[in-house]
């Protein structure tokens, strides 16, 4: 079977959402822990770069969609573990498609929400980008390929780096009891994702156990 | 300067995809294929210009033709 254009355009769009959200996620931090400096240029920048990031995440959907390879439908893109192709593995992309539209939804056009409020929705975009991860790699055909895992890596360890240079230190001094298990947490959970990542997606035969159907198993 | 900046990210975004485009095309499909494809799309555009995929098909010949048998010169 060869392979349909749109199967690319599906794998490439969903990368360069990945890294534009990692982009927004540094700048956002950026943005918080440094008001002072290009504050307009940091918030410009991180809003401009979500709205990107959606265009792509967009095109992502519909090219998945639209591919005629694993039979996806608009149930499937929209409703979490619906999909018969990597149920669970695509599931979380959905997921982290409405985590992401939260974040989103709750910015634009305007802060209406109580601060509070709007501040602990908007870290759902942690979540979001985690979980946006695990589905990258896991239902991706490109967890294996060089240029795809050192760009992860490449995003991964700038949003740790970043979130443990400014987020966690941020408030070190005055609040160290909530910053230690912050700190804790994030490098857990990059851990977590790592030890994940080489015993589940970089190993072979990874097609079969994240829940390919078996009649696509030979075409690609 | 938040415009510029955005460009400049809308630039790079769109040539990354293009790069990650064409990698996996050739990862799934081969280097012969895509350029195969590529040599396709541009002969449809301009179907003047002659070109075609090196790894086609040989034209069908036409109706009525007798083959000829050959033998390797070595």
């Amino acid at each position: 079977v060869t392979p349909n254009p749109l199967w690319f355009v599906d794998r490439s769009s969903g990368e360069v959402t990945l890294l534009l959200l990692s982009c927004v996620i540094v700048l956002g931090i950026l943005r918080s822990a440094l008001p002072t400096v290009y504050p307009r240029l940091a918030e410009g920048l991180h809003t401009n770069l979500a709205l990107l990031a959606i265009a792509f995440g967009v095109a992502h959907v519909f090219a998945a969609v639209l591919d005629p390879f694993a039979h996806l439908g608009a149930v499937d893109a929209l409703v979490p573990f619906a999909s018969r192709y990597r149920t669970a593995w695509l599931g979380l992309g959905v997921v982290s498609g409405y985590l992401i539209a939260i974040v989103v939804l709750t910015s634009w056009p305007a802060r209406r929400l109580p601060r509070i409020a709007w501040l602990w929705l908007h870290r759902t975009m942690y979540l979001g980008w985690l979980v946006a991860f695990v589905h990258a790699l896991a239902t991706g055909s490109d967890a294996t390929n060089r240029l795809f895992l050192l760009l992860d890596l490449l995003a991964v360890a700038g949003v740790l780096v970043v979130f443990l240079s400014y987020r966690v230190a941020e408030g070190w001094p005055t609040r160290p009891f909530l910053r230690v298990p912050l700190a804790a947490v994030a490098i857990a959970a990059v851990l977590g994702l790592a030890v994940w990542a080489v015993n589940g997606p970089l190993q072979p035969g990874w097609a079969r156990s994240s829940g390919t159907p078996p009649d696509l198993l030979r075409t690609r | 300067m938040v415009r510029r900046l955005t460009a400049g990210g809308i630039v790079a975004a769109g040539g990354l995809g293009v790069a990650l485009f064409a990698q996996t095309a050739v990862s799934s499909t081969g280097s012969s294929d895509v350029q195969g494809a590529i040599v396709s799309v541009i002969g449809a555009v301009f179907p003047g210009a002659g070109l075609r995929p090196a790894s086609s098909a040989p034209s069908p010949v036409p109706p009525g033709t007798v083959p000829v048998a050959t033998t390797h010169p070595s």
